[in-house]
């Protein structure tokens, strides 16, 4: 073969074969749907008495997912996904409230972090609410509590504030999920009725009573303030289920 | 300029030239005996600007014919060869060898007051038959350009230059022509590349000419006080973690570099100084030694035309260059000096302004007993602003342009400042008859390095006081080294022990030792003030390396060359924030951590040729290399935890004439471990074990005298073999079998083209214009989760006019104004373009150049 022959045969092979390789990834981005899920339609039962809420505005975001057992901001810097927006949900709707879109990556999800609106971010002097607060309050709920003929109607302006700069209200809790592509749809499911359920309404009657107070109103600083709180990070925290997404 | 033709089989050419002074001829060149000029007193001798190399004749190569030729030749005043005599014969076939390479040959004329005369000269060339091994014998032996530098060192002359002519033959002044040795080849990624096609297209940096080699992109995203980013087939090699470079002679890699390992600035080479680059991509020669992984690149320094001159510049951006070259006449190419200086406003919102400026300078010494020595200096020094990353997100939503700089106090004070003084000294002992060779070498630099880079915007937490976050993630780096080191080697001559077997070997050792300090800490800007520290070490390494290397040749038609290396490292290791305690637990000690490594490196190195035709040349190539690790990651007593590389390869070159060649290439080479940029720290992490497959296509062609090709295609399929190291934050991270590697690019084209040719005369001196180009073609290149970049297609171009001592032209870099990613990132930023920040990795991308013009005025001394 002729040398120039030989020449051009390579290179047309050359070109051939650098094209023929491909690209293998093992994550891939993926986008989908996350709303929030009423849990018990507002209504629970604590110590006899009978807990309905009449309206829950609740903030919810950012949420912060991530692969390893521990989501807290210092352990986990890089999360696999989020919800990097702020949502005020009626938490009594019985329709799914959406939530925004959770963007990231496929893989395995273990633990989430998030706040109620009100953040604490690295280069915030002080947890700041959300400006689509109710109230600058994380939640607003409303309702009453009845036990045989005593009813105590009840407010509570609830702040789940960080507790240190840099850190999420709430720092770390389960969640459990295999993210494979964005057919995927995310349900943060509450049960503002159970956060209630720390409240002692006991305590809380004899209260309304010496005060002859129409309605109980909890605000941040209040004994049943922080009863509500351990409700909502300890006791009744969020839980969260990836379904398939509707076609 | 003319080519020089590549050897083909050993030829040896007496390195001399004996310049007939006697014969200048002042008017008559074609009567040499017409006494026309009454005095050469004052005559300089015309002195070799290019030359080819004659070839050993195939038909004396059966009877392994030696032989004398000595030819006369008459120089005209432009300095060509008008006219070749005969004048001691050695047969009709080796007079013709010596013809055909001495009318090609070009000269800087003989000159009488400063004016060009006329002259004549003798050269004698000695043919010997092609030595068993060849290569080795090496006194200069050519590749692709000149090795032997063509031009006179000495001119001693026993009488008075005298007019020329008369019927005695004036006594001949003997000059020497000098010349660097040109290594043995390692297989077909040894690649030469001469000046012709390092000059075709524009660079800016001398880093930028390493682009010109198949499989290499050359990329700057930290401005122009950060040392170059350096791919090279299919490796990131970042700052040189993965390319062992040295400038003439001397290795730039820094080991533990706090920036990262094996980081390199090549800044330091003014690029009109470098003569040619070789550049060997895989591991095959036993020289090879630290952070050979990817391969090597080898800067050699030189000015061909010995003509000093001043170049002024001129372009986009407020930028000005003005650089001075020392290149006087009758001195070896490697002797000259040179210095630039360098301004620009750079592109983008006015964070990129810079300020550099270097001077080199080398002397070639010719000294008693075959020895010749050659000093060398350099010294650089720059300091620049750094524009940093913008997040893709952020220039897609048009928060912010693709050229500019975030707003934020922390991003605007990025910044870097480094400096680099360099000396060294190379004795060389020209070969012996029979092929023997001893050289040795010493060096010394001193190099710092400060800078102050935020990648990650507002993410970083203090270790000192974790209560303080969220004061911007400014990271300063400070790296002071000192080193020290040098090589000794010896080339047998050859030896026969059975016939038709020929054997020659090679024994060296090269040693480096490191004096290093360095630091890290985090700044709040503006003031610049330290909020946390996470570094502060001083490092002393030692590598003692030592090989050996054997030619075998069996017949003419298979060599086999190679060996083996091994080196020595150590490592004390002095890490003041070591065993550190933080603020919230109980003190119990001081920190500081003192420790002590060492690791024993070793590998062989083989490379099998055969040339079954004359066009022909097969090779496949094995080799285990190695890099050291950064020592501030060594624990106490640790075996040295050595990165180590295999490189195979098989390839075939065919080369038609000298005006075409094309090399093809099959590669491929296993990584024991990786490294991989951690934008939160501003340096280099492990991964896991990496493999490189591929092909390259390598065209060098010559279809007009007047123009020159270089066009390179090289594909890779680089692949991480295990699932990365688990971290707390990702403890089994996602892996599929044959993942690919990130950011390096699949294919990458490179073509180079120079144009070069005279257009007739101006005022009676000859114009001759110049005109070249280079592209750079990189693929869509896989981002980490399932990404990809866009493809880059980049053009550089270059035209210019010279007539004689003025010479003008225009460089244009990225002529199309391609808006392109220089590099690109995925790590998690603040950059606070959001209420809410992101926690999810994001793509960050420094900007590759927008268009640039350059104007320049050289003037000719």
């Amino acid at each position: 073969m002729k040398p120039r022959a030989l020449l051009a045969r390579s290179l047309v092979l050359s070109c051939v074969l650098a094209f023929a390789g491909c690209i293998e990834a093992s994550q891939t981005s993926v986008a989908y749907e996350a709303v929030a899920v009423e849990h018990n339609g507002g209504k629970g039962e604590s110590n006899g008495w009978v807990i309905a809420l009449s309206r829950a505005d609740v903030a919810l975001g950012p949420f912060y997912f991530c692969a390893a057992a521990s989501g807290s901001s210092t352990l986990c810097a890089s999360s696999i996904a989020e919800i990097a927006s702020v949502s005020v949900v009626n938490a009594l709707a019985p329709a799914p409230s959406p939530l925004g879109r959770v963007h990231g990556f496929s893989g395995s999800i273990q633990s989430v972090s998030y706040d109620f609106g009100i953040s604490w971010f690295d280069t915030q002097t002080a947890a700041t609410p959300a400006p689509s607060l109710p109230g600058r309050h994380s939640m607003r709920l409303e309702g009453e509590a009845r036990k045989g003929t005593v009813v105590i109607p009840f407010t509570a302006d609830v702040d789940v504030v960080p507790q240190y700069q840099g850190q999420n209200a709430l720092s770390t809790a389960e969640a459990i999920a295999n993210v494979e592509s964005s057919a995927t749809r995310l349900e943060v499911v509450l049960d503002p009725a159970g956060w209630m359920k720390q409240l002692d309404f006991d305590a809380i009657a004899a209260k309304v009573g010496a005060k002859g107070d129409a309605v109980f109103a909890i605000e941040p600083g209040m004994v049943e303030h922080s009863a509500i709180l351990v409700g909502i990070k300890n006791l009744t925290p969020l839980q969260f289920r990836w379904t398939a997404a509707a076609p | 300029m003319k080519r020089a033709i590549p050897p083909t089989f050993g030829l040896a050419l007496t390195a001399t030239v004996l310049l007939w002074q006697g014969e200048a001829l002042a008017q008559e060149p074609a009567h040499e005996h017409a006494p026309t000029a009454p005095s050469n007193e004052d005559v300089t001798p015309p002195s070799v600007l290019t030359h080819v190399d004659a070839q050993y004749p195939p038909s004396a190569r059966q009877a392994r014919k030696h032989g004398d030729v000595v030819l006369a030749l008459t120089i005209d005043a432009d300095g060509h060869v008008s006219r070749v005599d005969v004048f001691e014969s050695g047969g009709a076939d080796l007079d013709e060898a010596a013809i055909i390479a001495a009318r090609q040959w070009t000269f800087v004329p003989a000159k009488r007051a400063g004016k060009p005369l006329a002259s004549r000269i003798r050269v004698p060339f000695h043919f010997a038959p092609p030595a068993p091994p060849p290569e080795l014998v090496a006194p200069p032996k050519p590749g692709t350009e000149p090795l032997l530098a063509p031009h006179v060192v000495t001119t001693p002359s026993a009488e008075p230059a005298g007019p020329s002519g008369g019927a005695a033959t004036p006594a001949p002044a003997e000059v020497r022509v000098t010349g660097r040795p040109n290594p043995p080849s390692r297989g077909q990624s040894d690649f030469r590349i001469p000046r012709t096609t390092l000059t075709a297209a524009p660079h800016g940096s001398g880093a930028d000419l390493l682009a010109t080699a198949p499989g290499v992109y050359i990329a700057h995203p930290e401005g122009e006080a950060i040392a170059q980013r350096i791919y090279l087939r299919g490796f990131d090699a970042e700052h040189g973690q993965d390319v062992e470079l040295h400038v003439a002679g001397i290795p730039m890699n820094q080991p533990s570099h706090i920036h990262g390992q094996g980081y390199a600035d090549l800044n330091l080479v003014i690029p009109e100084t470098v003569r040619s680059i070789r550049v060997i991509e895989g591991v095959y020669d036993p020289r090879q030694g630290d952070f050979a992984v990817a391969g090597s690149a080898d800067y050699d320094l030189g000015i061909e035309e010995r003509r000093s001159r001043v170049k002024l510049s001129y372009g986009s951006f407020d930028t000005k260059r003005m650089v001075a070259i020392w290149a006087p006449e009758g001195q070896p190419e490697e002797t000259f000096g040179a210095a630039n200086f360098r301004t620009t406003d750079g592109f983008g919102n006015g964070t990129r302004g810079g300020i550099s400026g270097g001077a080199v300078g080398q002397y070639r010494i010719g000294l008693p007993y075959d020895v010749s020595a050659i000093l060398h200096v350099g010294a650089y020094a720059a300091r620049s602003n750094i524009a940093g990353v913008v997040r893709r997100d952020d220039v897609a939503a048009g928060r912010i342009g693709l050229y500019d700089a975030y707003p934020d106090p922390s991003a605007r004070a990025q910044s870097a400042g480094t400096s680099r003084t360099q000396i060294g000294i190379t004795i060389d002992r020209r070969a012996n008859e029979d092929g023997s060779r001893t050289s040795a070498a010493m060096w010394f630099y001193v190099a710092s390095f400060r800078a102050r880079t935020n990648f990650t915007g507002y993410t970083q937490r203090s270790r000192i006081e974790p209560t303080w976050v969220g004061r911007g993630d400014l990271i300063e780096q400070s790296n002071d080294d000192l080193g020290l080191g040098g090589s000794l080697s010896y080339r047998s001559g050859h030896l026969v022990p059975f016939p038709h077997v020929a054997i020659q070997y090679e024994l060296g050792t090269d040693v480096r030792t490191n004096r290093v300090q360095q630091q890290q800490n985090l700044l709040q800007a503006p003031q610049n003030e330290t909020w946390d520290q996470r570094d502060d070490a001083d490092l002393r390494t030692t590598d003692v390396g030592v090989f050996g290397d054997v030619l075998v040749s069996g017949s003419k038609y298979v060599k086999l060359r190679g060996g083996a290396r091994a080196d020595l490292l150590f490592f004390d290791v002095d890490d003041k924030l070591g065993n550190f305690t933080p603020a919230f637990s109980q003190k119990t000690h001081l920190p500081g951590f003192r420790r002590t490594a060492s690791g024993i490196a070793a590998g062989p190195r083989a490379t099998l040729e055969g040339h079954p035709a004359s066009w022909l040349r097969l090779s496949a190539s094995y080799g285990e290399g190695y890099r050291s690790p950064q020592a501030r990651q060594l624990e106490e007593g640790e075996q040295a935890p050595f990165a180590k590389v295999r490189s195979y390869e098989a390839g075939a070159t065919v080369k038609q004439g000298d005006d075409l060649s094309l090399t093809a290439i099959a590669y491929q080479t296993d990584l024991s471990y990786d490294l991989a940029f951690d934008p939160s720290e501003g340096r280099l992490d492990r991964i896991g074990p990496t493999t490189r497959r591929g092909l390259v296509g390598y065209l060098l062609a010559a279809p007009a005298e007047w123009m020159n090709v270089s066009l390179s295609a090289t594909y890779v399929h680089a692949t991480l073999d295990s699932p990365p190291t688990p971290t707390p934050e990702n403890p089994s991270p996602a892996y599929v079998s044959g993942q690919s590697l990130p950011y390096v690019p699949p294919l990458l084209v490179r073509s180079d083209v120079a144009f070069t040719r005279n257009i007739g005369t101006a005022s009676g001196k000859p114009l001759t214009w110049k005109a070249g180009y280079g592209t750079t073609f990189l693929s869509s290149r896989p981002l980490p989760y399932g990404q990809t970049s866009p493809p880059v297609f980049l053009l550089d171009a270059t035209v210019g006019v010279r007539r004689d001592w003025l010479e003008l032209s225009l460089d244009a870099f990225n002529l199309l104004d391609a808006k392109y990613a220089d590099t690109e990132y995925a790590f998690v930023s603040n950059w606070q373009s959001g209420a809410v920040p992101s926690r999810v990795p994001a793509r960050h991308i420094t900007a590759g150049a927008p268009r640039a013009l350059l104007a320049s005025l050289t003037l000719y001394l």
